[in-house]
């Protein structure tokens, strides 16, 4: 008898779905029976494999395997129509109803199969191309399709239209519309005209000439009625500029005019008046102050027009000088003090003076100036009849007294009229740092944080306790806030001291001292000094 | 007197293809395994003696004779009991005789897990038995009737 060898090499890669009969079924097994005996393999590893291989046929001959697929089809169909027509099933006591129809139903209204979503995708999409509006009450929920959402629509919204004419119009605007409305003919005529402007504005220094380089300069490109308003334009404004300069030096003609009356005036030379009293030198200061102002803006406003018409010119020199008179005096005259008013007006003198140097309105200025200083510094030693003193350097005194106060985030300084007078911000925090160990030893250190202030601080102990004082001076320069930080004085020993104490002020001497008479209780805002804890005391005096 | 429990059966074939055959007896004593080896070695003895060939040999326990009466059912029905086995296999368990109404409506299916075949089959399952390759029976894959020739 033949005997089989097991097919290793192939068993498992196919497999073939064979029809059988159910009724078929226990024969087909029964004759496979002899495969499960040794005696029809080769050998041992044939009979297990064949064995395995014949039993595992023979249970699945139980498993009813094509009802199986069959049923998991039909579930597939249903899955299927249920997502695509929107078909719902159900199943009682087993059955599943509706039964799969030789033909789908092809439903397009039911709203959640998948033909009708497509159907609203549709009517949205030519909603927005074209603006149809739908409105398919068949698929439930849906609203019908805005017209206007259209992209036709929405476009057509957005462009323009011209307004209608006798010879037609209200229809949508054109980029060939729009560029005739520029009136720019073409790219080699707006060259020109760019090159006309520049010429114009780098070269031409009076009316008339203006006028003949826009006509020469323009030529053939000026072909259109908005290109000669353009130049109508220029010549207007060339014109104006000259009359503004007109009006400009009457206007300082009139200004010096007043300045020698006021001097006239301040001095006692005024044969038509009497000799200014001191209690009318504040007010006469004053206007010393807003005519000074007034002769900056004219000069500011007169320069304008200068450059304006040529700024070719005006030399640089001229014009760094008028731009740093016009910064200096830019602030309000008004909240300035009579001697804080009174210098300002000296600094712009020596601004002026070699723009103005020989002019009768410089000297008159000075004169003006020095009288000021008088009134302002010495009023009351020189108000007593006996005749003006000689005009001493200019020392702002101090009318106000100043408060000191050490605190966690630095030294509190309130100098009341002082800050005002010199004419710098009066935030205490932004004249004055504390260094808690910035000096020599690790002593304190205070320092000025803003360009022209010049403080003294003495900071003393309790008065319990008699071994060294402290003294900070702090001298800063206000030139252009260059100078030194702050100078360090550290003296032992009971005080009082003689303080050393000079700096510069625009360039000229000033000393303040502030002594001690106020007491900060504060004890936790000194914590930041080494050693036992000191008092603060603070007054203000006057060292010159 | 030992009991004999086994049968050692050799199974011979002469020159002309006519079968021939040797029987011995073991004693309850002895093992299976040491039956087998017994076998083995009057194989070897039996063909120096004899000119027939050695077909096979088979070593065939006590038979237990419970009724002698005859069956009620078609031998020709069998009910097929496919397992799974440990190791990936299958085990193959066909009882013949098997009763008509054991049989579904179809004429194919057995209920495996109900009644008197459902006992035979948690029998089968819960005891030492595994198909030709030692590979215990872990559970039942199929049942229905089968008909053999």
């Amino acid at each position: 008898m033949t005997k089989y060898t097991f097919p290793f090499a192939t068993y498992g890669q196919n497999e073939i779905l064979v029809p059988i009969d159910a009724a078929m079924v226990p024969i087909v097994s029964g004759a496979l029976e002899k495969y499960l005996t040794r005696y029809v393999w080769q050998t041992d590893e044939d009979y297990e494999a064949g064995y395995n291989a014949i039993a595992k046929v023979m249970a699945a001959m139980s498993g009813n395997t094509l009802a199986e697929l069959i049923r998991i089809q039909t579930a597939t169909y249903r899955l299927l129509d249920n997502a695509i027509n929107g078909t719902t099933y159900s199943e009682t006591a087993g059955v599943v109803s509706p039964a799969v129809p030789d033909v789908p139903s092809g439903g397009e209204t039911v709203p959640n199969a998948i033909r009708a979503n497509v159907q609203r995708l549709w009517q949205l999409g030519e909603n927005a191309a074209t603006s149809q509006p739908f409105a398919d009450p068949a698929i439930n929920g849906m609203q019908a399709l805005d017209a206007a959402g259209g992209w036709t629509a929405r476009f057509n919204a957005l462009q323009g239209v011209k307004d209608a004419t006798w010879f037609g119009g209200g229809t949508p605007v054109t980029l060939s519309d729009l560029y005739t409305k520029q009136g720019i003919v073409s790219e080699t005529d707006e060259g020109i005209i760019n090159d006309a402007f520049e010429e114009v504005l780098g070269t031409v220094q009076d009316s008339t000439g203006i006028g003949q380089a826009l006509a020469t300069l323009f030529g053939s490109a000026v072909g259109v009625a908005s290109d000669g308003g353009v130049m109508v334009a220029l010549l207007g404004a060339a014109l104006a500029s000259a009359t503004t300069a007109a009006t400009t030096a009457i206007g300082l003609e009139a200004t010096v005019a007043e300045l020698r009356a006021l001097n006239r005036r301040l001095t006692g030379s005024d044969a038509a008046g009497d000799p200014a009293t001191p209690a009318e030198l504040p007010t006469l200061a004053a206007r010393v102050g807003t005519v000074a102002t007034n002769t900056a803006t004219t000069a500011a406003r007169l320069y304008s027009d200068a450059r304006r018409l040529s700024e070719a010119e005006l030399s640089a020199e001229v014009s760094a000088r008028v731009f740093s008179i016009l910064g200096r005096v830019g602030d309000p005259v008004d909240g300035f003090t009579l001697n804080a008013l009174a210098h300002r007006s000296s600094f712009l003198l020596s601004q002026v003076a070699p723009l103005a140097a020989g002019n009768d309105v410089y000297s008159t200025l000075i004169a003006v100036n020095d009288n000021v200083r008088r009134s302002a510094d010495c009023c009351e030693e020189n108000s007593g009849g006996g005749g003006f003193e000689p005009v001493p350097p200019y020392q702002p005194g101090l009318c106000g007294d100043a408060t000191l106060a050490l605190t966690s985030s630095g030294l509190d300084f309130a100098p009341n009229g002082i800050a005002a007078e010199i004419g710098f911000g009066t935030s205490a925090s932004s004249l004055v740092t504390v260094l808690p160990s910035g000096g020599p030893g690790g002593v304190p250190v205070v320092q000025a944080t803003d360009t022209g202030v010049i403080l003294c601080f003495q900071l003393q102990k309790s008065p319990d306790d008699t071994g060294n004082y402290s003294l900070f001076v702090v001298a800063y320069q206000a030139d252009g806030g260059t100078g030194p930080a702050g100078t360090v004085f550290d003296l032992s020993g009971p005080g009082p001291f003689t303080l050393p104490m000079f700096t510069e002020y625009e360039g000229e001497p000033v000393v303040y001292a502030f002594s001690a008479n106020r007491r900060n209780s504060t004890t936790d805002e000194l914590e930041s000094f080494a050693g036992p804890q000191p008092s603060l005391y603070a007054d203000v005096s006057q060292v010159s | 007197m030992n009991k004999v429990v086994a049968t050692l059966l050799l199974l011979l074939r002469d020159g002309t293809g006519s079968p021939g055959r040797l029987s011995v007896y073991v004693a309850d004593s002895l093992s299976v395994v040491a039956a087998r080896a017994a076998a083995e070695a009057l194989a070897g003895a039996v063909g120096a003696v004899s000119g027939c060939s050695l077909v096979g040999y088979s070593v065939v326990y006590e038979t237990v004779v419970s009724d002698e009466r005859p069956g009620q059912s078609d031998r020709r029905e069998v009910l097929r009991l496919v397992f799974a086995t440990e190791g990936g296999g299958y085990a193959a368990v066909d009882i013949p005789g098997l009763f008509a109404d054991l049989v579904g409506e179809d004429g194919l299916s057995v209920d495996g897990s109900s009644g008197t075949v459902g006992a035979l089959v948690s029998d089968l399952l819960s005891g030492p038995w595994c198909n030709p390759f030692g590979q215990q029976l872990t559970a039942l894959l199929a049942s229905y009737r089968e008909v053999q020739a």
